[in-house]
């Protein structure tokens, strides 16, 4: 998953990008709406974390703009809590509203349903096979048996399991797994993939020579 | 309703309503009493009259015997032939109505000719004869039967007496019968003259004159049944007011409601305007010119309302806004740290952050306090004489630091003379270091400013250019505004609160002076500060504005 992050208060904006990367998501950073508005429409996200008042490019511009041409899911960030303000935002394209000051749970809470919502889920855990990928708890049951993994893995799998059934490019697992700032080599998704199959089994995973992964149900 | 404008409407109205009716009811009622009055009067004088001519035309003649004055008896006792001589048969001609003479022994109605069929010069013996051939000399009938107690119950017309004497005061003639009033029997008057004498007495009205030959002439007429009438008139009159008042009052209550409505319905809609619809309205097109003056005002008023509540909130807003970033962030990077065990490191920039904000929070608060302090009232100001030249001086030192991290170059400029101020240096010190910082803010590397104190008529000026990127002529009128920002999120990044200028406009005003702003979009700003000098009165100082 990977996420944007425009905030123009700098250590709001490195504290939610941290916590959200702990979170095993992929997240780039905007300190203003130009730039972030740039983003935006530049790569896929999978939710925008918009705040409003920004230098530039109000947040209502950036929404403006960016719902011309794009449906990502956009969380608004904002000290304004006034009702005129949240009609105004939600009206204005945005999915989903949080006042300033806010808690990371209920953040991490709201991107998560809004990501779910995006992709047509239902509920937090998808089952694939006798896996079942707990987004919420990011845990992995394979049978009766807890699978550990580490963050990326999970992100990994719980890609392959959201487009289970269909082939998933070594470039959308790139750039969904690896924000910006990451400067790792792409062939390190062939190494996740290789750790997941070691822990999941060896079937689960299904390499499409020249196509991608794709995960069976 | 005691006070209210429609009672005390009511009130006077009726007062003043009730006076003239009753005013004119007098009058009218003194009038129609007056007219009573001289009627009568004209009646008995006339009738006095009337009969002194008549005597006057009585020739002496042989005395009958045996003839006599119905009701005096014989006038001159038989054997005396000298003095007055009145013939035993002398009549008077026609007498009005009023007069109530019957023969003795006729009943007869209707035995006096019809009044004003003769004239009262048609006289003469004989003329009046009665059936009673020469035995009434006043033959005098009733009076028609109309004029008696009639049939509507109206009082029957008052009746007229007369008496005559003769000089030795035995009755010459008299009518019949002291009808006037029992009470009031006729006794020969003294000192009579020949002009009749009016006398008025209890319900009765008497002419006493001197006949011929020294006769007294007494004539009476009774007012009892002119005085009924006359209440009776007054009560109608009564009635007639008390109607007419009542009807008054009525339609005055209705009238004055109809005027007070308009003000019922102002004062409704102004009930109804509160906060949450503070953009209502008092229709003036439907009111009278006195209240749609009265309602602009109002609404004049309600339009202010409505702005200053609209600032308020903005301000509210805006310095909630201010405060929630902050707080946003030690929240989250409190929530972070604690999410799971973490480096020193990591922990010690969490709490440097932590500090960041709180230490922005601070100077927010310290900035809101300061606003409202300077709001509330100036009596905290503990003034004194200072030199702005030092003020001045401080301020670039305290800055200069700053300006040199930035690449700016800072200087100040002080004429030789003392620049003295009345005010407290702790708050004035805040307008320099505040615009001086503004300007090291929107002054890019390589620029300057230049702080200079001078003196300008009776104003010490404290000016501060700068080199800075300018202001647009359309921001420069919110410029002091609190929380304004030509770039919402430029003056973040360099921690300021938004407060800065609109602190120094509060500061400088609450000194009495004035502040401004003079820029040109790529050239630089100008902030202009003027203060009275000190030594003038401090009285001429400017009461505190209305906070905007």
């Amino acid at each position: 998953m990977r996420v944007l992050v425009v905030e123009d208060e700098p250590d709001l904006l490195r504290t939610i990008a941290q916590v959200l990367r702990e979170d095993g998501y992929a997240v780039d950073e905007a300190p203003d709406g130009q730039e972030g508005l740039y983003k935006a429409t530049s790569w896929e996200y999978d939710a925008i974390v918009l705040d409003l008042l920004m230098p530039k490019l109000t947040g209502w511009q950036v929404l403006e703009q960016l719902r011309k041409t794009h449906k990502t899911p956009v969380l608004i960030l904002t000290a304004r809590d006034g009702i005129n303000d949240r009609v105004r935002g939600l009206d204005g394209g945005a999915d989903d509203y949080l006042a300033k000051p806010f808690h990371l749970v209920e953040l991490k809470a709201r991107l998560r349903a809004l990501i779910r919502r995006s992709l047509g889920l239902a509920s937090s855990q998808i089952q694939v096979g006798e896996l079942t990928v707990d987004t919420k708890a990011k845990t992995v049951i394979r049978g009766e048996t807890l699978v550990m993994l580490t963050p990326r893995e999970f992100s990994l799998l719980e890609l392959l399991a959201l487009h289970r059934g269909q082939v998933v490019t070594r470039t959308q697992i790139y750039e969904k797994l690896f924000d910006e700032s990451d400067d790792s080599l792409s062939n390190l998704v062939d190494v996740h993939v290789s750790n997941l199959r070691r822990k999941l089994g060896k079937d689960f995973i299904t390499t499409r020579r020249g196509q991608g992964y794709i995960l069976h149900d | 309703m005691i006070r209210s404008i429609r009672s005390r409407l009511q009130w006077w109205y009726g007062a003043v309503y009730a006076l003239s009716i009753v005013v004119f009811g007098c009058l009218v009622y003194w009038r129609a009493d007056r007219d009573v009055n001289e009627r009568a009067t004209l009646q008995v004088v006339s009738t006095a009259q009337y009969l002194d001519v008549s005597l006057r035309g009585v020739r002496p003649g042989p005395n009958r015997d045996g003839g006599s004055m119905r009701d005096a008896g014989p006038l001159n006792p038989p054997g005396d032939r000298g003095g007055d001589q009145f013939p035993s048969d002398f009549s008077v001609g026609p007498l009005p109505p009023e007069f109530q003479f019957r023969p003795p022994g006729d009943r007869r109605p209707g035995m006096g000719p019809p009044p004003g069929n003769r004239g009262p010069g048609n006289r003469g013996p004989g003329s009046q004869m009665g059936p009673g051939g020469r035995m009434g000399p006043m033959n005098l009938g009733r009076p028609p039967e109309p004029f008696s107690e009639d049939g509507e119950g109206r009082p029957p017309i008052d009746r007229m007496e007369f008496t005559v004497w003769r000089r030795d005061g035995s009755v010459l003639a008299r009518s019949d019968g002291a009808l006037v009033d029992r009470g009031s029997e006729m006794t020969k008057p003294t000192g009579v003259d020949h002009p009749p004498r009016v006398i008025r007495g209890n319900g009765y009205i008497d002419a006493a004159m001197k006949g011929p030959h020294e006769a007294t002439i007494l004539v009476r007429r009774s007012m009892k049944n002119d005085m009924v009438k006359l209440h009776r008139f007054g009560f109608q009159i009564a009635g007639m007011a008390l109607g007419t008042l009542l009807i008054g009052i009525v339609g005055g209550w209705w009238i004055s409601g109809r005027m007070v409505q308009p003000i019922q319905l102002i004062s409704e809609t102004a009930a109804q305007i509160s906060a949450a619809n503070l953009d209502r309205r008092i229709d003036t097109s439907r009111l009278d010119q006195e209240l749609v003056q009265l309602a602009s005002v109002l609404n004049c008023t309600f339009e202010r309302l409505e702005t200053s509540f609209a600032r308020l909130t903005q301000f509210t807003a805006d310095a909630s806004h201010e405060l929630r970033t902050p707080l946003a962030v030690i929240q989250s990077q409190m929530e972070l740290a604690l999410s799971q065990p973490r480096s020193v490191e990591s922990y010690q920039q969490t709490l440097e952050t932590c500090l960041r904000s709180s230490e922005r929070m601070r100077s927010l608060v310290d900035g809101l306090l300061l606003l409202a302090r300077t709001d509330a009232d100036h009596t905290e100001l503990q003034r004194e004489t200072i030199d702005l030249r030092s003020v001045a001086e401080k301020a670039v030192a305290q800055l200069q630091e700053k300006a040199v991290s930035a690449g700016i170059y800072l200087e100040c400029a002080a004429p030789e003379i003392a620049v003295e101020v009345n005010a407290d240096i702790r708050f004035l010190m805040q307008v320099p270091v505040n615009l001086i910082d503004n300007g090291i803010q929107h002054t890019p590397p390589g620029g300057r400013i230049f702080v200079e104190v001078r003196i300008e008529g009776a104003d010490a000026v404290l000016s501060i250019r700068d080199s800075g990127c300018g202001v647009a002529a359309e921001h420069l009128q919110h410029l002091f505004e609190r929380f304004y920002r030509v770039d919402t999120g430029r003056s973040r990044r360099h921690g300021g609160s938004g407060l800065g200028l609109s602190i120094c406009k509060s500061l400088v005003e609450s000194h009495g002076g004035s502040i401004s702003c003079e820029s040109t979009v790529g050239e630089g700003s100008t902030f202009l500060v003027r203060l009275p000098l000190s030594g003038g009165s401090m009285d001429h100082y400017p009461k505190k504005k209305i906070v905007s």
